[in-house]
């Protein structure tokens, strides 16, 4: 058997070589026919994707920067119009996640209300300011314009500089492009040989799967021949058994039969017991031993007892070989006697205890 | 007094051995029994020796002139007491047998029955031999003390002669006894 | 596989059987074990005998004191008995049933010129039978005889033992002290009544023994200042001085052919036991010991004798067997037992033992060699078995006189014989003499 399988194995095994080289070639060209396709076609399509990717990501990164610098002219206002207030009062600028209390809010609109109040004040001082730096400044504009004329010429060349080098930027980042989707394209040939590898393991766990449930299978079959044979024979020895039964069975209940007699000889006995306990007491009250009587003595007194436990006759079954000794037995079975308790007992009892035997030997002298 | 006991010994042996040697009728008994009587009797001779031994000199010397005139007479003390279950003549009593040695001794043709008696405790015909074991224990002093046997005889009444009647150690002790009967 | 399973049940079936065999057999054949049973005496009626007036003894009262002082029976009381029936005819099994009582002797006794005619009848109340019938004729004054006769009868119809109360016993009396002392030999009935004496003496009398045919006495006495045996026809009173050794003739006893007499002599030194040819006066020396030697006894089978030595120190009890010589000791309970006397079945034997109580009367059962002490007195000496082997009579102390004393040879029972007048002792059974 075992050699048998050690065969198949190898067989098995040489198949599996001659599959490995075939089938990944074919797969490789499959892949790579597929790679130069996709590459030619889908180009734009693919190059779609990652720039809307990009876009929102941009949109997202410049509303935050929103937000935050709208935080922070605020905190700046407050920090700039209360400026007596002890530093741990002042919100820590980047505890901004953290919501404000209300206590605090309402701090807030007070301090807004005083700076408003402020501003105004502010305001007025600004303009008087202002009117007297009329003067001053009409004095200055002609010099002024003088200066803006000079600057609009740098200003023009400057703009021209930048021109310049934002084309270069342009070309630069075509080429970054490029180069892109070259990484792309690698990328994907990568990926496509990586599943190809990856489909070849799943090939070859599914072939030795297919193996293992086949030997399984076998074994599975083999399993189940045993079974049945094994259920066969125990179909047969549960017939066996069935027939011992049947026969034990029938056995049993011959013997149920002869163990209710038994039990109806039990009671019998019992019966017979107490009755032969009220015999023994009795006649050991009556019994005299005689002087003399040595206690390696011992008679056996047949006794046969009328319907009304009377003594009908007494006989020596074993005498003692001391005559005296065995009429002292007899007499206390005379003297005892009537033993009246028998007529209590059932007519098959009385029958069963009419006759019995006194064996009397002086063990124990009151 | 564990040498008593030896001296004692070996003066009697001295003496039976100088009074076998002078006596003729040492010879009727059987050399068998002689020889059995020694060992047998030898602890009721034992204290008898210590007589002879320890006392005798002393009697004789003290008693001397007094015995002078005795000698003719038949002493008057003529009854010893014995312990129980005993046949050993007590120092106290030995003074009594010298005085009936050394009248015997004086007078040859005097005739004495030596009666043995035993108290009522025990079997008769026991007694009777225990009653003959005493007398005995006296005639063999005597005959060492020089008396002749033919001058001698017991007789051993048992317990049948109570000299006193009654249970009770004192009239047992009185029962006890040897009898100089002449 | 298949044979195993038929095997188990063959051998099921086979138990079952047998167990059927066994309880079938064993509910046939009930048997009950009885062993416990009372020692006391059996209870016995003896009614007094019609016409008894104006006889010279009561015969009803002679045998029931009889059987009372065997031991073996416990006679009712005559106040007790509301019924007095004298034949067999007239008594009522269940008035005496009620009374407890098992056996019953009636009869009556006819007055004729010849003497008189004693009628009695034994009665098992239990089994309502008679047992025996009895008819005595008796001269005058020979009533006593006759009451122990029937006693004898009765006696073993109900114990199968035959009866000892015809025996007799012989003794010695003793009056006065020291010197001035006056000894009696005397023959009595075993119930201490109807004494004569058969010797007087102013010396010393002991040791008798009965010769086997109840005819002879042998004993010891003083009477020439010396002990002699002397062997006595008790009927006629003439005797012969069977023996006048030097020391100690002692202790003489009957073998059982009445031939021989054992006894105790120390005319070579110390006490030995001789045997001498009563016909030819033949001596047989038996023992050769330094110690003493006494109270030979002849074993029933005349093959043996027990005799008392010192020869271990104290007295202890020594058997002899003729042919062989060999001396065995037989006693090595305490330091003192003498005067042993055989059962009449040789197998036990009587002596005196010194117990830390005194001296007393014990069987030695020669089986296991276990000793009982059988009295309750400490005094005891001079143990006679009755010929029957029932009783063992024996002397001892009461008020300072001497007594004689019988106890049942188990020990359940005892008995004090009549005072006679001064001290009694030394008691010996006659055998059977009829």
């Amino acid at each position: 058997m075992s050699k048998r399988r050690g065969r198949l194995v190898a067989f098995f095994s040489r198949n599996q070589h001659d599959v490995g080289y075939f089938w990944p070639l074919v797969l490789a060209v499959l892949v790579h026919a597929v790679v130069v396709m996709f590459s030619v076609t889908n180009f734009d399509s693919e190059d779609a994707a990652p720039e809307s990717a990009s876009i929102v990501h941009a949109t997202l990164v410049s509303t935050e920067t929103y937000t935050d610098q709208a935080q922070q002219v605020n905190d700046n206002q407050a920090a700039s119009s209360m400026p007596s207030q002890p530093p741990e009062e002042t919100p820590p600028p980047q505890e901004a996640p953290a919501p404000p209390s209300r206590s605090l809010e309402e701090a807030v609109i007070e301090q807004a209300a005083e700076l408003a109040a402020q501003q105004e004040t502010q305001a007025l001082e600004q303009a008087r300011a202002e009117a007297e730096a009329q003067a001053q400044r009409r004095a200055e504009e002609t010099e002024q314009q003088a200066l803006e004329a000079a600057a609009r010429e740098a200003e023009r060349a400057e703009q021209r500089a930048q021109e310049q080098r934002r084309r270069e930027e342009e070309q630069a980042r075509q080429a970054q492009e490029a180069e892109e989707q070259r990484r792309r394209e690698e990328e994907q040939a990568r990926q496509a040989q990586e599943a190809e590898a990856q489909r070849r393991r799943e090939e070859e766990q599914a072939r030795q799967a297919q193996e293992a449930e086949e030997q399984r299978r076998r074994e599975e079959e083999q399993a189940r021949q045993a079974q049945e044979a094994e259920a066969q024979r125990r179909r047969e020895e549960e017939q066996a058994r069935q027939a011992q039964e049947a026969a034990e069975a029938a056995m049993q209940r011959q013997l149920e039969g002869q163990r209710e007699a038994a039990a109806n000889a039990r009671q019998a006995q019992q019966a017979a017991n107490s009755f032969s306990a009220i015999v023994r007491r009795a006649v050991e009250q009556a019994w005299l031993i005689p002087g003399g009587a040595s206690d390696t003595m011992s008679a056996t007194i047949q006794v046969r007892l009328g319907p009304s436990g009377e003594v009908l006759a007494t006989t020596v079954a074993a005498s003692s070989g001391d005559s005296a000794f065995d009429r002292s037995a007899i007499q206390a079975v005379e003297h005892a006697a009537p033993f009246t308790e028998l007529r209590e007992l059932s007519a098959e009892q009385q029958r069963n205890l009419r006759q019995f035997d006194l064996r009397f030997t002086p063990g124990d002298v009151r | 007094m564990q040498i008593n006991p030896m001296v004692r010994a070996l003066t009697v042996a001295f003496s039976i051995a100088v009074i076998a040697g002078c006596s003729s009728t040492g010879g009727t008994q059987g050399g068998d029994s002689t020889g059995s009587q020694t060992s047998r009797t030898g602890s009721g001779v034992e204290s008898r020796g210590a007589g002879s031994g320890g006392q005798y000199g002393t009697t004789t010397g003290s008693g001397a002139r007094t015995s002078q005139q005795a000698d003719s007479r038949i002493p008057e003390v003529r009854t010893i007491y014995f312990d129980f279950d005993r046949d050993t003549i007590k120092s106290e009593y030995e003074s009594v047998v010298m005085a009936h040695a050394r009248y015997l001794r004086a007078n040859p043709n005097a005739a004495v029955v030596l009666q043995g008696h035993t108290d009522e405790r025990g079997t008769r015909e026991y007694n009777l031999a225990l009653g003959e074991r005493r007398a005995n224990a006296v005639q063999r002093f005597l005959n060492i003390q020089g008396v002749s046997n033919g001058q001698m005889s017991v007789v051993s009444f048992g317990e049948e002669r109570p000299e006193a009647r009654g249970q009770g150690e004192e009239a047992y002790a009185r029962n006890r006894r040897v009898v100089f009967n002449y | 596989m298949q044979t195993l399973r038929y095997l188990r049940l063959g051998v099921l079936l086979l138990l079952i059987s047998s167990f059927f065999l066994v309880s079938h057999a064993a509910s046939a054949n009930l048997t009950i074990e009885i062993t416990r049973g009372s020692d006391r005496a059996l209870p016995i009626a003896v009614v007094p005998f019609a016409d008894n007036q104006g006889l010279p003894e009561d015969v009803a009262q002679i045998i029931h004191n009889n059987l009372e002082r065997s031991g073996y029976f416990a006679p009712l009381e005559r106040g007790a008995m509301f019924e007095r029936p004298n034949k067999s005819e007239d008594v009522q099994f269940g008035t005496w049933r009620s009374l407890d009582v098992r056996y019953l002797v009636v009869g009556d006794i006819e007055t004729s010129e010849a003497g008189y005619r004693i009628n009695a009848e034994l009665m098992d109340i239990s089994g309502q039978r008679r047992m025996l019938s009895e008819s005595i004729n008796s001269r005058e004054g020979g009533l006593r005889g006759a009451a122990h006769r029937l006693s004898d009868q009765i006696f073993e119809a109900i114990t199968d033992i035959r009866g000892a109360f015809s025996t007799r016993i012989a003794y010695v009396t003793a009056q006065g002290v020291g010197d001035n002392m006056q000894f009696g030999l005397y023959v009595a009935d075993a119930d201490g009544r109807n004494s004569q004496e058969v010797l007087s003496s102013d010396n010393p009398i002991l040791s008798p023994s009965w010769s086997p045919d109840g005819r002879k006495l042998a004993y010891v006495s003083f009477e020439t200042e010396q002990s002699a045996i002397y062997v006595q026809e008790v009927s006629s009173g003439q005797r012969v001085q069977l023996t006048s050794f030097d020391g100690i003739n002692s202790a003489p006893a009957w073998s059982p052919d009445g031939r021989r007499l054992a006894m105790s002599l120390s005319k070579d030194g110390q006490p030995e036991i001789y045997l001498m040819n009563v016909a030819n006066r033949s001596l047989e020396r038996l023992t050769n010991s330094s110690s003493i030697d006494t109270e030979p006894e002849w074993a029933p089978d005349g093959r043996s004798l027990l005799f008392t030595s010192d020869r271990s120190g104290g007295p202890q009890i020594y058997r002899y067997t003729l042919g062989n010589g060999q001396t065995q000791r037989l006693t090595y309970t305490g330091n003192y037992n003498a005067r042993g006397r055989f059962s009449p079945d040789g197998d036990d034997i009587f002596l005196i033992h010194r117990s830390n109580r005194g001296y007393q009367v014990a069987r030695q059962d020669l089986d296991n060699d276990r000793l009982v002490v059988l009295s309750e007195s400490t005094r005891d000496e001079s143990p006679s078995v009755a010929p029957n082997g029932t009783m063992v009579i024996f002397a001892t102390q009461q008020g300072g006189n001497g007594v004689l004393s019988a106890v049942s040879a188990d020990g359940r029972s005892s008995f004090r014989l009549p005072a006679a007048q001064g001290d009694i002792r030394e008691p010996a059974w006659s055998p059977f003499l009829n």
